[in-house]
């Protein structure tokens, strides 16, 4: 057995190990990293046997033995530290209703709680009984510690010690290599020419950085935890998997990574498909038989096309693998810096397939068992994990998402679906698998043959020429009075040379005239082009120049801006001869022309013919359920195609097209009166507008007038909270369609009926196609088919043109347009919309591709390179994004916006426009999109952040070494690694003094963009829930720590007193000294008691406290309570838990702004440690706490004196800590340990010295407040007590204490912050009271008090991002002192009110030790 | 009932595994550099057990060539006398 390394040793980590450890630092709250599993044993075990088997093999671990710690420069380092404190968790669930279930619950439950990798040990053990004879033994490890080899490693020694301990056999050698030999093999190989070579395979291989593509478009870091489901492959399923996988001359492994790469290429198309895959990273090495963490990831790429079967691509992913594996060696991180593919969107690699064939056939003194994974680790996106389970059970497929990205439902959809794939795959290996499968869905035929709009309309105005077919402003107009008009105009047109074939621009504002103008074009045989008058000017000259209208329609006030174009001034009714007409357009002739945004930078013109327009209306029509007597709103603008449904669908069914007044979407509720004034029963609204409807409608701020009876929306995503809002507030009895299509398909070609029964609320589908048109999906790709797809494109625009083509996959290839849509197929058969397969992006119902905007910018002076990026923000905030360089000087980004608001239509002026001194490109000079789209900058430009933006260039210039670097530039493109990106975060978070988390510097990989995010700290979805885990955890109490024997009587002999260094403790150790003739023994942090003893001293000599005439009695023990047994030697502990009588314990690391974690150990644990030396001896605890752990006065009037559940007001780690401190003792109370709670309040100094705790919260903000001359109004009032009489009376209660009482230290009234404010005026300090978040706003950002005390309030109120005034809430309710006050009666001990006089006192030290420069006037 | 392993049938082993011709295959070659991975491994130790001889995966994976495993392998055949692992 090799022998463990000496006591303190350290190494620096392995590299597969720095890896885990740097992931662990993102969110290093995370239980991700715990992996585990659990073996079943079928059949009896001895626990007692087993937990020596297990503490056996683990002290042959070294691995296991091991402790984590950072240096000053966040480097980490692994200590040995052998005989590591550990217990397994042994239980008896036979009596459970599922032992099973329950026993799953506990490892689930374990496996949530992170794990200090510095104080805890990396692994847990559970043995769990479920039956008489059978046992589960669950075994969890970080993942920084072993790998899944390791693991296995570790499980099979277990499995041999623990039988040859029941059968008492000799247990022989572990056979266990050193860590040594395997750091000894990675420095050799570090150092070696395979290392040069490995590296120079694996950048050439990726040098083109290729594009990464999944199951979804986004991307997210690791969540705490993942989703998994699991399917068993039967033994027959499995037999067939590798008698293929021989008749393919490869392994079934190959087989299962074609499959996975086939079917990520069928999802999205992606020609080509990189897979992470795990790889054990042993073969010839020591490693083998050393339990540790050596695993690599090979990135492996695999080309995909339609042509493929199983047997094609198992054959490319073997060969891949043959090529790629005898450099598997070089690390996955190594290779990603060498790449630049860290930090930001960058991906090296996609979905991962985890092969695990270990051979696992463990038998425990003869019982069979089985191994089943719990964790995996943490789940980048979706990983497949493959485990070859014992003999003949066949395969286990458990296939994990990150939760960021998938939901149960994608989860179960995928792996359906790729289960399905397999099986396809090896039922038929030569069948082309590659192709990307289609869904149909159709959307049945049309109720009757489609009809031209104008029959339509004609025959309204023949058989009912009274109804009236337009209202607008108070102005009507029938239905034979349109068609007369139209008519008229159709003849004016036509004695101008207008007729079929030609187009014709409608330049007008929505209104009886533009409608008009509408018929009176297509009664003359032409098509029209809605153009918006109110277009910048370059932008209709580019419409005109693509369009080329014979002819542009307009009126008086517009016609100038259509100089140089042949022009009809409708107001003009004089004008010109009229000439007969031919409407009787063939089903193929022109009915319109709309503009949208194109990919190739120019907007591109949609052509729709009649006939397209006819299919549209009757299919639409039908799904409505449009009537005559319905009143339409016309809302939407003309060069919108929406206004094409309001128009068309209302005059064909011969109802009332009402025209949208201007000022009617004023506000939502005007726009709601203004609906129902108007008798509206149909609203078409963009769902960008209805979202703000629906919120409206649920909050009651307005109802929705009785008359609507349908609402259609469409445009853009709808968002289920407001769907949902919806149903809550309207419910079912109005319809609601959710409308989906693109301008291509004329208007509309997918609806669903939102108010018919909900599957699933999180949902929202876009339905079904409208009769006469069917959807393909092909891939994930919605392709549509059917006669209302347009003509094509006005004036060919080749790359877009391609997008109308057959659909071979479908018989007869019928003609389709490709929509560039990703959807997916829901479980009710509706479509549910996912996202764009390209760049464009969707903003106020605009299409935008990027590309044209971009070509806008380019078009400006001084403009260089231009990229646009779509941005989504946290709040579902769309907007757009410009990155620009520009030579010099810059201009101002208004003017950019202003010049592009001249040639764009607003809402493709880009929102945040930036300037870099140059692009982020791929390797192949490519703009790198995704490091673009995560440029992440808040919206309003606050506070410019010029000192935080110079603070972090600083840092990170000089660890990258790096002279000039621009505010822009991103870390990791300037060869930033992982490991410096931990230490700039350790040391910002220093320099700043406040918690500067790693995950943001990979988020934020520009000092710009850090920034901002640091100014505007912390998003919500940062802020931890109530409480965490850890604390909930940590909060109870083992069930062994039981107080044991009888209570102890008589006076006290030795006392144990803990903090006796702080501002409180020397009073409490001069107040023991005083009443009792007790020895005090005071564990200090000290190298030697002498030192200890001299804190002591020092201590008292700070607080003014003259050295008690018997200080003989103090025994200072040099200890830390945040190590086991708090720090002290065994034996020393040993000898306290036996003589010591009473235990104060004082001690606490006071920090607001520590978070939990950092703070467990020397808070919550050594309490913890404490009642474990008090049980033997029943030895009474006096715990000091602070009223901090109270809930805030908005959840509780009244802080009573008694234990608290768990609340939210519980929300920094100091609070959390000593809230868990307060829980373990009240468990303690409750199984009859003598304790009493201590709560204080703000303890001042004593009165006779005038001593002020610079510490302190509230001292440190007067500190930096009175000389800026600004103070805020934090609170109304609180209790100020003297540290001196708040030791008298804790050690008076203490030592008289009914056990389990809780005191509360407020027994006088509190001090008002009105007449604190007005004492320090009248000292001579001349001060402004303004509210906090001004305060904070004003205060000199030079103050170094004022930094902390600002960072505390930012992650206090947990909301840094909103500009509002809202104020933390610090103020308690009334606090009860009724147990204080009636044990104190008599006793002669009682509290000063604090005054005007005791302030002074206080200011005057402050002024004496220049905390506070004297005031204006007064000398010092 | 499995051919018993000889050193054709070895060879022949590894070059299906390889994608070479068995007289192709250098015993001197390194498995690592090959490019085998652990389950093409754990899959040759499955067949030579089944052809007689007794080796598991970690012993050849540890091992640094071909030649090496041959030796293994022949050590291990039935009827061998069976060394102590």
């Amino acid at each position: 057995m090799p022998m463990p390394e000496p006591h303190g040793d350290r190494h620096p980590l392995l590299a597969a190990q720095e890896g885990i450890w740097t992931g662990q630092q993102l969110d290093p709250h995370s239980p991700a990293y715990n992996t585990a599993e659990y073996v079943h044993i079928h059949g009896a075990v001895d626990p007692t046997v087993f937990e020596k088997a297990l503490r056996h093999t683990i002290t042959e671990v070294e691995a296991l033995n091991v402790r984590f710690t950072t240096d000053q420069d966040g480097r980490p380092w692994q200590v040995q530290a052998p005989g590591v404190d550990w217990n397994p968790h042994v239980a008896d669930l036979t009596d459970a209703p599922d032992p099973h279930g329950a026993a799953l619950a506990w490892m689930a439950q374990d496996l949530a709680r992170p794990v200090d990798l510095e104080h805890e040990p990396v692994f847990g053990h559970a043995l769990l009984r479920t039956a008489p004879d059978e046992f589960l033994w669950y075994h969890r490890v970080h993942h920084i510690a072993l790998d899944g080899f390791g693991l296995s490693l570790v499980a099979r020694r277990v499995a041999q010690v623990y039988t040859a301990l029941v059968e008492d056999a000799p247990l022989g050698e572990s056979g266990f290599g050193t860590l040594e030999s395997v750091r000894r093999e990675e420095a050799a190989y570090r150092a070696s020419d395979r290392f040069a070579k490995d590296r120079a395979y694996w950048t050439e291989r990726f040098a083109d950085r290729p594009a990464v593509a999944s199951l979804t478009t986004e991307q997210a870091l690791p969540d705490r935890t993942f989703l998994r489901r699991v399917v068993d492959l039967d033994p027959g399923e499995t037999e067939r998997l590798r008698a293929v996988a021989q008749e393919l001359s490869v392994t079934w492994s190959d087989l299962m990574l074609a499959v996975t790469a086939a079917y990520i290429h069928r999802v999205g198309g992606a020609p080509e498909v990189v897979l992470s895959l795990p790889a054990m990273g042993r073969l010839g090495s020591v490693s083998l038989r050393v339990p540790c963490m050596v695993r690599n990831i090979l990135p492996l790429r695999v080309a995909v096309n339609e042509q493929d079967s199983l047997r094609d691509l198992a054959t490319r992913v073997a060969a891949e693998l043959r090529s790629g594996l005898p450099h598997q060696r070089y690390r996955y991180e190594e290779l990603r810096r060498d790449l630049k593919l860290v930090g930001g969107k960058r991906r090296l690699s996609g979905p991962g397939v985890n092969i695990m064939p270990f051979e696992y056939d463990l038998r425990f003194a003869g019982h069979r068992s089985t191994v089943h994974n719990v964790s995996a680790g943490p789940v980048d996106d979706l990983a497949v994990n493959v485990y070859d389970r014992a003999e003949g059970a066949g395969l286990r497929i458990a296939v994990d998402a990150n939760p960021h990205l998938y939901d149960e439902t994608d989860l179960a959809f995928h792996q359906r679906e790729l289960l399905a794939l397999l099986r396809e795959a090896i039922d038929a290996p030569d069948h082309v698998i590659g192709r990307r499968p289609v869904t149909v869905l159709d959307g049945g035929p049309l109720p009757q043959p489609a009809r031209p709009v104008l029959n339509l309309i004609a025959a309204h105005a023949a058989r009912r020429g009274s109804a009236t077919a337009v209202e607008h402003d108070g102005r009507t107009i029938t239905y034979a009075e349109l068609f007369g008009s139209a008519r008229g105009l159709a003849r004016r047109l036509a004695a101008r040379g207008i007729g079929q074939g030609a187009l014709v621009g409608i330049a007008l504002p929505r209104g009886i005239d533009a409608v008009t103008a509408i018929l009176g074009v297509l009664l003359s045989g032409a098509g029209y082009c809605p153009l918006d008058p109110d277009a910048p000017e370059s932008r209709r000259q580019t419409l005109l120049d693509s369009a080329r209208p014979a002819l542009v329609i307009t009126s008086d006030a517009h016609a100038a801006r259509f100089a140089g174009q042949s022009v009809l001034r409708l107001d003009a009714s004089d004008e010109g001869a009229q000439a007969r007409t031919d409407p009787s357009a063939a089903a193929d002739g022109l009915a319109y022309v709309l503009y949208t945004s194109g990919s190739t930078g120019r907007p591109k013109g949609v052509e729709i013919s009649h006939g397209s327009l006819a299919t549209f209306v009757a299919g639409a029509t039908q799904r409505y359920g449009l009537r005559r007597e319905d009143r339409v709103l016309q809302f939407a603008p003309l060069h919108f195609d929406a206004s094409v449904e309001e128009i068309f669908l209302t005059l064909c069914t011969g109802a009332t097209l009402v025209v949208r007044g201007d000022d009617m979407t004023e506000s939502v509720p005007r726009f709601l009166r203004a609906v129902d004034r108007l008798r509206i029963s149909v609203l078409d609204l963009p769902t960008a507008y209805w979202h703000e409807m629906a919120y409206t409608l649920s909050t009651g701020a307005a109802p929705l007038p009785d008359g609507v009876r349908t609402v259609i929306i469409g445009g853009e995503a709808a968002l289920p909270e407001r769907v949902n809002r919806w149903r809550n507030t309207v419910g079912p009895s109005v319809q609601l369609f959710n409308s989906y299509g693109p301008t291509e398909a004329t208007v509309v070609a997918t609806v669903a009926a939102l108010h018919e029964a909900v599957t699933d609320p999180g949902d929202v589908p876009i339905g079904l196609p409208l009769p006469g048109m069917r959807a393909a999906v092909v891939g994930g790709e919605l392709h549509l088919i059917g006669d209302a797809l347009a003509r094509g494109y006005r004036g060919a625009d080749a790359p877009d043109d391609a997008r109308f083509a057959p659909l071979a996959q479908l018989p007869g290839s019928p003609r389709s347009f490709r929509t560039g849509d990703l959807v997916r197929l829901g479980a009710d058969g509706q479509l549910r919309f996912l996202g764009r397969a390209d760049d464009e992006f969707k903003i106020s119902g605009h299409r935008v591709h990027p590309s044209e905007v971009e070509a806008a910018l380019l078009a400006l002076p001084h403009v260089r390179e231009a990229a646009v990026v779509g941005q989504v923000l946290p709040d579902g905030t769309r907007r757009l994004a410009a990155h620009v360089v520009t030579d010099d000087p810059r201009p101002a980004a208004a003017g950019l916006r202003e010049k592009l608001r001249a040639v764009l239509p607003s809402a493709m002026v880009p929102s945040s426009v930036r300037f870099t001194d140059r692009l982020p490109r791929t390797s192949t000079g490519k703009i790198d999109r995704n490091a673009l789209g995560v440029v992440a900058d808040e919206a309003a430009p606050a506070e410019p952040a010029d000192g935080l933006e110079q603070a972090i260039i600083h840092i990170w210039s000089r660890i990258l070494g790096v002279e000039h670097m621009a505010p822009e530039d991103d870390f990791f493109d300037l060869g930033a690694q992982s490991l410096q990106a931990i230490q700039v975060a350790n040391r910002l978070g220093v320099e700043l003094g406040r918690e500067v988390r790693v995950a943001w510097l990979f988020e934020h990989p520009t000092a710009a963009g850090l920034a901002r995010h640091l100014e505007h700290r912390p998003d919500p979805a940062d802020t931890p829930p109530a409480l965490p885990e850890t604390v909930v955890a940590d909060a109870r109490l083992e069930d062994g720590i039981r107080p044991a024997g009888p209570p102890l009587s008589g006076a006290p002999r030795t006392i144990l007193l803990t903090g006796a260094t702080g501002f409180v403790g020397p009073h409490l150790l001069a107040e023991l000294l005083r009443v009792t003739d007790a020895e005090i023994v005071c564990p200090v942090r000290a190298a030697t008691p002498a030192e200890a003893a001299d804190r002591i001293r020092q201590a008292l000599a700070r607080q003014e406290i003259p050295l008690p005439a018997d200080h003989g009695r103090i025994t200072a023990v040099p200890a830390d309570l945040a190590r086991p047994e708090l720090g002290l030697a065994p034996s020393r502990f040993a000898e306290l838990a036996d003589t010591c009588d009473v235990i104060v314990h004082n001690a606490a690391t006071v920090s607001i702004m520590r978070d939990y974690t950092s703070l467990r150990a020397a808070n919550t644990e050594a309490t913890r440690r404490l009642l474990r030396m008090a049980a033997p001896r029943s030895i009474p605890i006096h715990l000091v706490s602070t009223l901090s752990v109270a809930p805030p006065r908005t959840l509780s009037p009244e802080v009573a004196e008694a234990f608290f559940p768990p609340h939210p007001g519980l929300v920094s780690g100091y609070q959390q800590s000593k809230w868990a401190s307060e829980r373990l003792l009240e468990q303690a109370a409750e199984r009859g340990f003598p304790v009493s709670v201590h709560r204080l309040g703000r303890v001042v100094g004593a009165p006779d010295t005038g001593q002020v705790n610079g510490r302190d919260f509230l001292w440190s903000v007067l500190a930096s407040g009175i000389p800026a001359g600004i103070l805020p109004l934090l609170f109304e009032a609180e209790v100020w007590t003297p540290a001196d009489y708040v030791a008298r009376a804790v050690v008076r209660l203490s030592l008289s204490a009914e056990p389990g009482t809780v005191y509360n230290h407020a027994p006088v009234a509190p001090i008002r912050l009105a007449d604190l404010y007005d004492w320090v005026e009248e000292y001579g300090y001349p001060v402004k009271r303004i509210p906090l978040a001004q305060w904070r706003r004003e205060l000199p950002r030079s103050a170094d008090v004022a930094a902390t005390t600002g960072a505390f309030f930012d992650s206090f109120t947990g909301d840094g991002t909103t500009e509002d005034d809202s104020e933390p809430e610090l103020a308690l309710g009334h606090v009860r002192a009724d147990n204080v006050l009636r044990d104190l009666e008599g006793t002669g001990v009682s509290c000063p009110p604090a005054d005007r006089a005791l302030l002074f006192r206080y200011l005057d030290h402050c002024v004496r030790t220049g905390m506070l420069p004297p005031p204006p006037g007064r000398g010092a | 009932m499995p051919e018993p392993l000889t050193l054709d049938t070895f060879r022949a082993d590894l070059a299906e595994f390889l994608h070479q011709q068995p007289d192709d295959v250098d015993l001197d070659e390194n498995p690592l550099y090959a490019g085998l991975d652990s389950l093409r491994i754990t899959t040759l130790a499955e067949r030579w057990r089944s052809a007689g001889a007794d080796v598991s995966f970690v012993e050849l994976a540890e091992r640094t060539s071909f030649a090496e495993w041959w030796q293994l392998l022949s050590e291990r055949r039935a009827g061998a006398a069976h060394a102590d692992a």
